[in-house]
C-alpha cells in the first residue's frame, strides 16, 4: 500500500512538473522543494514496512509523504486551475481548499517522527503530553482551517467552499501561532531525540547518529543560505537547493531504521568534521585577510590579488597542521578518548609485570595495541619454528571459528616478515637479531594509520621482544613437556601391545601344542590299554596330569600377562573375573560404565589389579571392593579395602609408581586416601569417551556378565 | 566304569554327524585323529575359522558343532558368537564350544539364552576322548554341559562373598557342581559315590536352600544352578 502511495506521490510530481512552471510566487519554489524532498518519506516508509515490519514508524513516513504528496498536487491543481489558467480544470476551489490545510497534519506526523524514532516509543512517559499536545493541536489547526469562512490564506483567489461564520477567519495572527506552535513542539521533539542520545546505546546510538547528523546538515545548509544572503551570495534557486537538504532527514531517519551500514556514520561523521572545519577556516582565513584587512588598508585591484596571495600562502602553511589538530579532535568526538602512545607504552611496563600466565600477557597486549590505535583488529604474532603463529587477537568477539583468517599461520621466509593479508601495518618483534614475532594492525575502514600509531606500534614491538622470548620459550617448554607425556604414552601402549603379543602367541603356540600333546597322550594311552601294557597306561595316566599342570600354568600365567577377557569382554566382566579368583571378598560395582579404548580399558584393568594386589599382600583386609564410575568425560575407579592402612613407605613402592605412571601417560592421575588402622582407598581419575558401539553393562547388551543372564 | 560300558549307555543308534572347527593345525589334526576311529561319529567337516564353520553348517548340516572358541578373525569369542548365530538359524544343532579359558563369563554368556544343546569344555579334556564323547552326546540329546572347572570358578567365586552358599555343606557344594556340568542323578551317584537316592535327597536339599524350584529334568537343572550362580557375581558383597 504504502508503495503505492509512494509511487503515486512521484506520479503526482511529474504532474505537478509540467503545471507548477507558471505558478511564480515568492516563496512557493522553497516550499516545493521541501514537499519534493518530503517525497524520500514514502518510499522508505515502504521499505521499512517490508523489511522491518515490527517497527510501526513505517505509517508516519507514510503519512508525512502522503501529505506532502496531497500538498504538491492540490497547490499544483489549484495554481493552474484557479490563476494560470482559470478554468481549465473543474474542482480548483476544492484542490485549493484541500492544499491549504493538508501541510498541517505533515507537520504533525513529522513532529511525532521525531518523538517516536526510532523505535515507534516515546523515550518515556513524561513525553507523552508533548506528543499530545502537538496530536490536539494539529487537529485544531486543521479543523480551524478547513472551517475558516472567507478567501483561503495560501490562495486569495479562493473563498473558502465550505467555510463557517462561527469560526474565527484565517488571519496573520493565526500563522504566527500556528508557526510558533510547531516550533515549540518541533523543538520539543528534537530535544527528545538528544535525551534519547545521552542514554542510547549500541545499535539504537548510531540510529540516532544518522538522524541527528542529517538534522544537523539540513540545518547547516539552511544557517549557510540564510548567511550567504545577507552578504549579496545569491544564486538562482539557493533557497531551493538549501530547502532541499531537509530530504537528508528523511533519508538517514529511513537508513538508520533498516540499519544499513548502520556503524559507517561515525566516519561519514569523522570526515564532515574535518571537513567542515577546513572549510570553515579557510573561509575564515580568506574573509579575516581580504576583507578584514583588505577594508583596513583600503580598496585597489593590486591590493587585492596580494591579500589573495598572501590568504593562499597563510592558508597553505596552516592547512596541515590545522588539519592534523581537526583530525585528532574528531577521533576524540567520534571514538572516544584513546591512550597516548605514553600512557600505552607505561602501562604496558606495569601489566607486563603483573601477569605470569604467557596467553594472558599476549592478549593484553594485543588489547593495549588495539586500544592505543584504535584498531579494529590487533594481533600478535608468535614465531614458531618457520612460521609466524597468531597467538592473540584484540578485540575477541565472542570465539573465533577454528578456520578464522585470524588464526592463520603464516609461513616465514629467511628472517624477514611476510606479507600479512589484510592488515594496515605488520612491525617485526626483534631480540637479539632474531625474529621472535609480529605486531599487525587494522584500521576501521576509511581510517588511516596516523603516524603516532605507527610510532606507537614500532615503540611497543621494541618493549615486546623480551615478552615474547618469555612467551616462546614457555611454549617450547610446553611443547617439551606434550612430547615427554606422549612418549611415555607410546612406551605404555607399547608394552600393553606387547602384553597382548605374548598372550595371543602362548594361547597360539605354547598351549595348543599343549593341547596336542595331551590328545596325543589320550591316544597313546588308548593304544596302551588295547594292548593291556599296564605300566605304560600307568605312566602315560601321570604324564596326562602333568600336562594337565602345564596347561593349567600357563593359563594363569597368560591371564596375567594380557586377561582375553579384557579384550572381549571390556573392564566390568574382566575385573569381576579377577575378583572372583581373590583370596578375600572383593565387591565389583561397574554399573554404567560401557566400553572404553583398549589403552583406557588396559591402564584402568592393571592399575586396579596392582591395587588389589596391594591389598591381598599388605592390607591383611577382611573385605575389599572396586568401583567404577562414568564420570563427566572420563572413567573413575576406586579400589577399597578394610585392612590397616598404607603407610608412606608403600605410598612410594613401585606398584603404585607404576600405577601413577599409566595414569599419566593418559593425562590421569592418581590420588591415595589413607589412615592407619582405617583401611586404604586409591582413587584414579583419567579422561575417556566411551566407544559409542557399546552401551554401557547396565543397559543389558549380549556380550555382559551374569549380571544380564535372563 | 569301563569304556565300553559308558559308551554304550549314551551310544545313539545313528552316528551323530559332526563338523569340528578349530584353527590351530597341531589341535586340529590331534581331534581328527581321536574322533576318526569312533563307530558313533561321523565326522563331515573340519574348517579353520568362523566364516567356513558357518559355511559348513550350511552345506552339511551336522548334529553337533565342535569349535574352537578362539578363532580367526577376531581371535576372540567367534566360538560363542557362531553358537549364538546357530541358536536362530539353526536351533537342533548341539555346539560344543572348547575353550583354554576356564572363566565363567564365556560360558554363562553361551548360556545366556539358553542351556539348551550347549556345552562348553576345556580344551584339557581333549585329552581325555570319554569326556569328549560325553559331551559331544549330550548336547546331541538335547542337553548341556559346563566344565567341572569352569563350575568350580564360580561356586569359588560364590563361596567368599558371604552369600546363602555358605549354608551348603560340603557335600551339597560337590553335588552343586557336579549339576552344573550337567551329570543325571546317575551320573552325580557314580562321580560321588552316592547312591541315587542320596543324590536326590542331597539336590532337593539345595535347591530349597537356594530358593529354586526343583527342576527334575537335569539339563534344565544345570541352567538353572548356573544362572544363580551367575547372578550373584560381580554384585556387591553388602
Amino acid at each position: 500500500m504504502c508503495v503505492a502511495l509512494s509511487a503515486a506521490g512521484v506520479v503526482l510530481f511529474v504532474l505537478n512538473g509540467s503545471s507548477a512552471v507558471p505558478a511564480t510566487f515568492g516563496s512557493r519554489g522553497a516550499a516545493v522543494a521541501t514537499n519534493v524532498a518530503f517525497l524520500a518519506f514514502p518510499i522508505f516508509g515502504g521499505l521499512i514496512a517490508s523489511r522491518r515490519p515490527d517497527n510501526p514508524l513505517w505509517w508516519i513516513f507514510s503519512a508525512v509523504g502522503v501529505s506532502a504528496a496531497l500538498w504538491l498536487f492540490c497547490d499544483a491543481y489549484a495554481v493552474r486551475a484557479l490563476f494560470a489558467e482559470p478554468g481549465s480544470l473543474p474542482g480548483g476551489r476544492a484542490a485549493a481548499w484541500l492544499g491549504n490545510l493538508v501541510w498541517v497534519p505533515g507537520w504533525g506526523f513529522a513532529v511525532l517522527l521525531y518523538l517516536l524514532f526510532p523505535n515507534g516509543r516515546l523515550p518515556s512517559a513524561r513525553w507523552r503530553p508533548v506528543a499530545w499536545a502537538s496530536a490536539v493541536g494539529t487537529a485544531l489547526l486543521t479543523g480551524g482551517l478547513a472551517l475558516a469562512a472567507g478567501p483561503l490564506r495560501d490562495y486569495p483567489y479562493a473563498v473558502n467552499p465550505i467555510g463557517l461564520t462561527a469560526v474565527p477567519a484565517d488571519s496573520e495572527q493565526v500563522g504566527i501561532l500556528s508557526f510558533l506552535f510547531f516550533a515549540a513542539v518541533g523543538v520539543a521533539a528534537v530535544s527528545s531525540l538528544l535525551f534519547r542520545l545521552r542514554r542510547a546505546t549500541g545499535v539504537e546510538r548510531q540510529q540516532l547518529k544518522w538522524l541527528l547528523y542529517a538534522g544537523v546538515m539540513a540545518a547547516t545548509g539552511i544557517a549557510v543560505w540564510a548567511l550567504l544572503r545577507p552578504l549579496g551570495v545569491r544564486s538562482p534557486a539557493g533557497e531551493e537547493l538549501a530547502t532541499l537538504t531537509r530530504a537528508a532527514i528523511p533519508l538517514a531517519a529511513g537508513t538508520a531504521i533498516l540499519r544499513f551500514r548502520l556503524y559507517d556514520i561515525d566516519v561519514v561523521i569523522n570526515k564532515t568534521l574535518v571537513l567542515g572545519g577546513l572549510a570553515l577556516f579557510i573561509t575564515t582565513a580568506y574573509a579575516a585577510i581580504v576583507v578584514g584587512v583588505g577594508t583596513l588598508v583600503g580598496r585597489g585591484q593590486e591590493r587585492n590579488l596580494a591579500l589573495s596571495v598572501a590568504a593562499t600562502a597563510v592558508v597553505a602553511v596552516a592547512f596541515q597542521p590545522i588539519r592534523e589538530r581537526l583530525e585528532r579532535m574528531a577521533n576524540r568526538l567520534v571514538y572516544g578518548v584513546r591512550a597516548t602512545p605514553y600512557e600505552v607504552l607505561s602501562r604496558f611496563s606495569t601489566r607486563m609485570g603483573e601477569t605470569v600466565e604467557p596467553e594472558q600477557l599476549l592478549a593484553r597486549m594485543a588489547r593495549l595495541l588495539a586500544e592505543g590505535t584504535g584498531a579494529r583488529d590487533a594481533q600478535v604474532w608468535l614465531r614458531v619454528g618457520a612460521r609466524l603463529r597468531p597467538a592473540a587477537a584484540w578485540p575477541l568477539e565472542g570465539p573465533l571459528a577454528p578456520d578464522d583468517r585470524r588464526w592463520r599461520a603464516v609461513p616465514l621466509s629467511e628472517e624477514r616478515l611476510p606479507p600479512f593479508d589484510g592488515v594496515d601495518r605488520a612491525v617485526a618483534v626483534v631480540h637479539d637479531g632474531e625474529l621472535l614475532g609480529a605486531l599487525t594492525v587494522t584500521k576501521p575502514r576509511n581510517e588511516p594509520l596516523t603516524p603516532v600509531d605507527d610510532k606507537l606500534l614500532s615503540d611497543l614491538a621494541a618493549q615486546a621482544g623480551l615478552v615474547l622470548r618469555n612467551v616462546r620459550l614457555t611454549a617450547e617448554l610446553m611443547d617439551r613437556l606434550e612430547e615427554l607425556r606422549a612418549s611415555r604414552q607410546r612406551l605404555v601402549t607399547a608394552q600393553d601391545q606387547a602384553r597382548r603379543r605374548l598372550e595371543r602367541n602362548l594361547h597360539d603356540g605354547a598351549q595348543q601344542q599343549l593341547i596336542a600333546l595331551k590328545i596325543k597322550l589320550g591316544l597313546a594311552r588308548a593304544t596302551a590299554e588295547r594292548e593291556h601294557a599296564t605300566a605304560a597306561v600307568a605312566l602315560l595316566g601321570q604324564l596326562a596330569v602333568e600336562a594337565d599342570d602345564a596347561i593349567d600354568t600357563l593359563r594363569d600365567l597368560a591371564r596375567g600377562i594380557y586377561p582375553p577377557l579384557l579384550a572381549s569382554e571390556g573392564l566390568a566382566v574382566a575385573l569381576a573375573s579377577q575378583a572372583g579368583r581373590a583370596p578375600l571378598p572383593i565387591a565389583v560395582d561397574a554399573r554404567g560404565v560401557g566400553r572404553y579404548a583398549q589403552d583406557i580399558e588396559a591402564a584402568v584393568y592393571f592399575c586396579c589389579l596392582e591395587a588389589l594386589q596391594n591389598v591381598v599382600k599388605h592390607a591383611g583386609a577382611r573385605s575389599a571392593s572396586v568401583t567404577l564410575t562414568p564420570v563427566d568425560g572420563g572413567l573413575r575407579f576406586a579400589v577399597a579395602d578394610d585392612g590397616c592402612g598404607l603407610g608412606a613407605e608403600v605410598a612410594m613402592g613401585a606398584g603404585l609408581t607404576n600405577m601413577t605412571d599409566r595414569l599419566d601417560a593418559l593425562g590421569g592421575a592418581l590420588t591415595i586416601l589413607s589412615a592407619p588402622g582405617e583401611g586404604c582407598t586409591i582413587v584414579g581419575r583419567l579422561p575417556a569417551e566411551p566407544l559409542a558401539a557399546h552401551p554401557p553393562a547396565a543397559l543389558g547388551s549380549r556380550r555382559q556378565d551374569g549380571l544380564a543372564l535372563r | 566304569m569301563t569304556r565300553t560300558a559308558r559308551r554304550r549307555q549314551y551310544r545313539a543308534p545313528m552316528p551323530i554327524r559332526i563338523i569340528l572347527a578349530e584353527d590351530s593345525y597341531l589341535v586340529r589334526e590331534g581331534v581328527t585323529a581321536l574322533l576318526r576311529d569312533e563307530a558313533g561319529l561321523d565326522l563331515v567337516a573340519v574348517c579353520g575359522d568362523h566364516g567356513s564353520l558357518l559355511r559348513a553348517v550350511e552345506t552339511h548340516v551336522p548334529d553337533v558343532v565342535l569349535t574352537d572358541i578362539r578363532m580367526p578373525p577376531t581371535g576372540t569369542d567367534e566360538g560363542v558368537r557362531a553358537a549364538e548365530q546357530l541358536r536362530t538359524t539353526h536351533p537342533e544343532i548341539g555346539v560344543v564350544v572348547l575353550s583354554q579359558y576356564a572363566e565363567p563369563s564365556y560360558a554363562l554368556t553361551l548360556l545366556q539364552h539358553g542351556s539348551e544343546r550347549r556345552a562348553y569344555l576345556l580344551k584339557e579334556r581333549l585329552g581325555d576322548v570319554e569326556q569328549l564323547l560325553s559331551a559331544i552326546e549330550t548336547v546331541a540329546a538335547g542337553g548341556s554341559v559346563i566344565d567341572p572347572k569352569v563350575v568350580d570358578a564360580l561356586v569359588a567365586a560364590r563361596s567368599h562373598t558371604g552369600s546363602v552358599l555358605d549354608r551348603l555343606t560340603p557335600r551339597e557344594r560337590e553335588v552343586l557342581a557336579e549339576i552344573g556340568q550337567g551329570k543325571s542323578n546317575g551320573g552325580i551317584a557314580k562321580a560321588l559315590f552316592l547312591t541315587e537316592r542320596g543324590v536326590e535327597k542331597h539336590i532337593s536339599s539345595i535347591f530349597s536352600k537356594l530358593g529354586l524350584s526343583a527342576e527334575r529334568d537335569s539339563h534344565r537343572r544345570v541352567r538353572a544352578v548356573l544362572l544363580f550362580l551367575g547372578q550373584q557375581r560381580g554384585a556387591p558383597a553388602g
